[in-house]
């Protein structure tokens, strides 16, 4: 995740004319990856580690957009996946592993607010991982420390302070999590972050 | 959702405690800590289905217990299993017939799934105002995922059932993790119920509600069965928003969140150097 370049989004399409308008409607805030095709999106995921979000095409020819999904699902890349659909989704978004859809034709304002949504929870989930770490540092500073000892020391009560400013963040988002698929989204990016991490390790 | 005056009422907990505490606010999420066999599930059982309380909904989520112990343990506090009002997410990945009121999931290392099964249950109960979420065990969670994951998942599923207004009760064994482990993963409740046992005996402490001195309080073992002169006596509540000049203040864990919303029902330990709104880091107790 590249936050401070907004993050990489990977348009999936088999219709060069739809890629290339999402792009228009993206590329002044994010880094744009295209495929033009199922197999092309695996390899591309394969290629660059950096892509964040994926837009994939619900029906193009080849693999389909859910079978690219299984594929992302079961390889455990770490991206949040918006299913791009000409029909409202007759099924449970929630259960069938995509963690947002857009319908077509879609508007610049839904798209890129669909791509900024997926980026926030991929946050939250990186800003969970970063509160338990500061946690962690904190409570291993305090073992065999007086209180006196803890508040001299400049490192514990900056600590201190930044877990106030995460924690105040993190519960800023706590509402949006009533949201099924946010919520449900927010634990798989927990998951997926994991599981890659296992592999690389 | 939740703004402030819409909220439901507080969950009464009845005679759960052997302390002075007779209900949480909205929101709310209460660690229970002991040692095997020191009765915790029981506790936390009673705190999700309180004796001679109108039954709230409740979910309860098992990495640990299969359903058949889950579903007897409520039946015998007069709760029935119907799935309008009482689900089991059962993660044990014990095998089991296909019933309304259980959702299964494979695996309590597949943390997606356990959050699907989630909220499938609080969706098919009709999404409730008022529901009690029981945990067990966080320390059975722990043998399946690293205490990374572990902390994250627990962490917004408390706070999703925060935001709801629900209540959360959830279990740990703290003799089988690393203490700074415990430390940790208990600043994500707002209270934190201890069971420790003495010469045989059990005693009990509450730490986090302001009102509520942590002292370490008798907890018989018999005490279902118990005649009534034998429980504490409880004297009636009249929580007066803002009264909060309370003889001795109850240090909260290390860690222990403050409640992010007004209280409604009880006022909370303020944690110096957590919250942003304090300015100055005090003593921490330790």
């Amino acid at each position: 995740m590249t936050a401070s370049e907004g993050g990489t989004v990977l348009i999936v399409d088999d219709d060069r004319e739809v890629v290339r308008t999402y792009r228009r409607y993206l590329d002044e805030t994010y880094t744009i990856r295209e495929a033009y095709g199922g197999e092309a999106a695996l390899d591309e995921l394969d290629d660059d580690d950096d892509v964040d979000v994926v837009l994939l095409d619900r029906l193009m020819p080849g693999p389909s957009g859910r079978e690219v999904l299984d594929r992302i699902r079961e390889d455990g890349y770490d991206v949040r996946v918006a299913m791009v659909t000409a029909i409202d989704p007759d099924f449970d978004i929630v259960d069938m592993g995509f963690d947002d859809y857009v319908t077509k034709p879609t508007t610049r304002d839904e798209l890129r607010r669909t791509v900024a949504s997926l980026l926030e929870l991929d946050q939250h989930a990186v800003d969970v991982r970063q509160y338990h770490s500061l946690l962690v540092k904190a409570a291993a500073l305090r073992e065999g420390k007086s209180t006196y000892e803890l508040d001299e020391n400049r490192a514990y009560t900056d600590l201190e302070s930044r877990i106030s400013d995460l924690e105040a963040t993190l519960d800023d988002e706590a509402e949006r999590l009533v949201d099924d698929s946010r919520f449900v989204a927010t634990l798989r990016a927990i998951d997926t972050a994991a599981t890659r991490e296992d592999a690389d390790g | 959702m939740a703004e402030g005056d819409a909220r439901a009422d507080c969950y009464p907990l009845a005679d759960a405690l052997p302390v002075d505490l007779a209900d949480l606010d909205p929101g709310t999420n209460v660690l229970v800590s002991g040692p095997s066999m020191s009765g915790k599930r029981q506790l936390v059982f009673d705190l999700l289905a309180p004796n001679g309380v109108t039954a709230d909904p409740v979910v309860v989520m098992t990495t640990d217990d299969p359903t058949s112990r889950i579903q007897t343990g409520f039946e015998d506090r007069g709760v029935r299993f119907d799935p309008t009002t009482f689900r089991v997410v059962d993660a044990t990945g014990a095998p089991g017939d296909s019933e309304p009121a259980v959702h299964r999931v494979s695996s309590p290392a597949d943390l997606t799934r356990m959050g699907v099964a989630f909220t499938q249950a609080v969706d098919e109960m009709g999404t409730p105002d008022r529901l009690r979420l029981g945990f067990v065990s966080i320390s059975t969670l722990l043998q399946y995922v690293d205490a990374e994951r572990a902390f994250s998942f627990l962490h917004v599923l408390s706070r999703r059932t925060s935001a709801a207004g629900y209540l959360g009760v959830y279990s740990i064994d703290p003799t089988t993790h690393e203490d700074r482990f415990v430390n940790v993963v208990t600043s994500i409740f707002d209270a934190a119920i201890e069971i420790r046992e003495r010469d045989g005996d059990r005693e009990l402490r509450v730490r986090g509600p302001l009102d509520v001195p942590p002292e370490w309080t008798p907890f018989p073992y018999s005490r279902r069965t118990a005649s009534a002169d034998t429980l504490p006596r409880r004297r009636s509540r009249a929580t007066a928003s803002g009264s909060r000049s309370v003889g001795s203040p109850n240090p909260p864990p290390p860690g222990v969140r403050t409640l992010t919303t007004s209280p409604a029902c009880r006022s909370w330990v303020d944690l110096p150097g957590i919250r942003s709104a304090s300015a100055s880091p005090s003593p921490r107790v330790k």
